[in-house]
């Protein structure tokens, strides 16, 4: 249960609205490219966004 | 064969063995019983078909969780087998092995005890002999999860199935309409005397045996106990013990939606938590199923229509009563169903009113209720679920803000699995019944059904409580040929 953070409990439409463009950016700066099915991506924890349980590594700055 | 007690009341003097309730743990001990060569009643409430003469007497009120216990369980010949999905699959040795969360014992029986009977209640309901129980998918990554296995009876409706064996097995007994409405305790024997059987005139009889099994389902079993002034007064059943507490259904979480990933197969997947996972996050078992929806199930246009009729409607209270027809799903969307396991708790239960139905038995109040380690199963099921879909990239899931925080009401419905009431204990401290499926303090009373179930796994109650009843027939089997051989 440790690798889970949640950080949107009740969000509004601005942070729903907020989620998605981080999402996007995230994705667009990090390389959110599928991976082929069945195949176990490499992760290092999730984060829940307005609901959704996504990797984390989506928005981490592995350069930071 | 079978008799209307409205018009026949032909019993005989004395049975070896009265069974009240004639579903499928009822139907099942009777032919069993009777097979074996004793004297058997089969007395079932209801008549051939569903009236709403008999199934008003189900009626019971709410203060808990919404249970829908009128319409979900049937009062007439076969039992709730008359509407009942069919599907199958056994409890397994960790169900027996490990207590359940919250204090309460566990079983006090290996699974051996029961296994034993899985080919014979695999036949009673239509699977093919020797046949395992599959998996519809692969598993997913890690321990936590593998696919759920499980075998589809076609369903057995028992009162079609089993109807010439009803009419014509020697020495069983039927009476349709033949309601219990008393049991009658006797402290100097310590034995249950008679039960008072009634129709719907309340025209009454008293029926003498040697021996008595309610098997009317997890809601009625106690009620029967609790409605006897005689095991009241002899202090076996109390209004706020075992009896009837720890009632437990499975739980049916709208998880959330997902999203698959393109390209992957349609068909819905199905996994079930392992030991591993129990282990590991000391949360109970379950079954999650994902599914793509493709067709309209219900009529709906927007999230913020959704959304503005379910405010209005707990704004007027009327929430549950819509929860049913208020789903707003569409073609190509993914949801998520369970059924997860509650463990017992004390105030779970089922009490006596003072109120009374029309044959004069005390009506009941179902508090359901779930505890806070309900709670942390259905969160840390439905968060690792998530992760490992993650992993495996089949796609992503939303989970629903009441799987992850626990402080919003859950949104859920029953499945109609009653089952713990009269729970089964190594001692009367703990349970209603002993190992031997029999009631504590009363020599002669026994329960059949998913009353008597310790913990209710994630397993659909049915096959289980098959191979209970048939354990309780060569139990008593082997208890009267004993006494016959004594007397001899």
């Amino acid at each position: 249960m440790g690798k889970l953070t949640y950080c949107a409990a009740q969000p509004g439409r601005r942070r729903f609205i907020q989620s998605c463009v981080l999402l996007g950016v995230g994705g667009a700066l990090f390389g959110a490219t599928a991976a082929r099915g069945g195949e176990r991506v490499d992760s290092h924890g999730y984060v829940l966004i307005n609901g959704w349980v996504l990797p984390s590594r989506y928005f981490r700055n592995e350069q930071a | 064969m079978i008799n209307d007690f409205q018009s026949q009341k032909t019993l005989r003097d004395a049975y070896d063995v009265c069974i009240i309730g004639a579903g499928p743990a009822g139907i099942t001990l009777g032919l069993r019983l009777a097979a074996a060569g004793w004297r058997v009643l089969l007395a079932e409430g209801g008549g051939r078909e569903y009236s709403s003469l008999s199934q008003d007497l189900y009626a019971c009120k709410s203060t808990g969780l919404e249970l829908y216990a009128q319409v979900s369980r049937l009062r007439y010949l076969g039992g709730t087998s008359n509407h009942w999905a069919g599907r199958c699959r056994p409890f397994t040795a960790s169900d027996f092995a490990t207590p359940p969360i919250g204090g309460l014992p566990g079983w006090p029986i290996p699974y051996a005890e029961i296994a034993a009977y899985l080919p014979a209640a695999m036949e009673i309901v239509d699977l093919p002999p020797g046949s395992d129980f599959e998996a519809i998918n692969s598993g997913l990554v890690g321990d936590e999860f593998e696919p759920d296995r499980f075998l589809l009876s076609p369903p057995t409706r028992f009162a079609q199935k089993y109807a010439a064996a009803l009419e014509q097995t020697e020495g069983l007994d039927v009476f349709i309409n033949c309601n219990c409405v008393d049991l009658e305790f006797d402290e100097a024997s310590g034995t249950l005397a008679a039960v008072v059987l009634s129709d719907y005139q309340r025209n009454r009889q008293r029926l003498v045996a040697r021996n008595f099994v309610l098997a009317t389902g997890g809601i009625e079993n106690a009620r029967q106990l609790l409605n006897s002034e005689s095991l009241l007064r002899a202090g076996i059943v109390s209004q706020d013990g075992l009896v009837g507490g720890c009632f437990m259904e499975h739980l049916n979480i709208d998880l959330g939606t997902f999203i698959l990933r393109s390209g992957l197969a349609p068909e819905p997947r199905e996994y079930f938590t392992t030991d591993a996972f129990t282990d590991e996050y000391k949360a109970g078992k379950g079954n999650v199923r994902a599914a793509l929806l493709d067709e309209v199930q219900t009529y709906g246009r927007t999230a913020e229509v959704k959304h503005f009729l379910e405010n209005l409607a707990c704004d007027m209270g009327v929430a549950s009563k819509i929860a049913f027809v208020a789903q707003f799903s569409c073609p190509g969307d993914g949801l998520i169903s369970t059924l997860i396991e509650q463990f017992p708790n004390l105030h779970s239960r089922i009490s006596l009113l003072d109120e009374r139905d029309a044959l004069g038995v005390g009506k009941v109040n179902v508090n359901w209720a779930l505890s806070a380690d309900d709670r942390h199963t259905i969160k840390c099921i439905g968060s690792e679920l998530a992760k490992r879909w993650a992993d495996m990239n089949l796609g992503f899931i939303k989970l629903n803000d009441f799987v992850y925080d626990t402080s919003i009401p859950l949104k859920m419905s029953p499945h109609a699995h009653h089952m713990g009431t009269t729970r089964m204990a190594s001692s009367a401290q703990a349970g209603v019944v002993d190992s031997n499926c029999k009631v504590f303090g009363v020599a002669n009373l026994y329960i059949a059904g998913s009353s008597i179930f310790a913990t209710g796994g994630a397993s659909n109650p049915t096959l289980p409580l098959l191979q209970f009843a048939l354990r309780l027939a060569d139990h008593l089997d082997a208890r009267m040929s004993g006494a016959r051989q004594a007397v001899g």
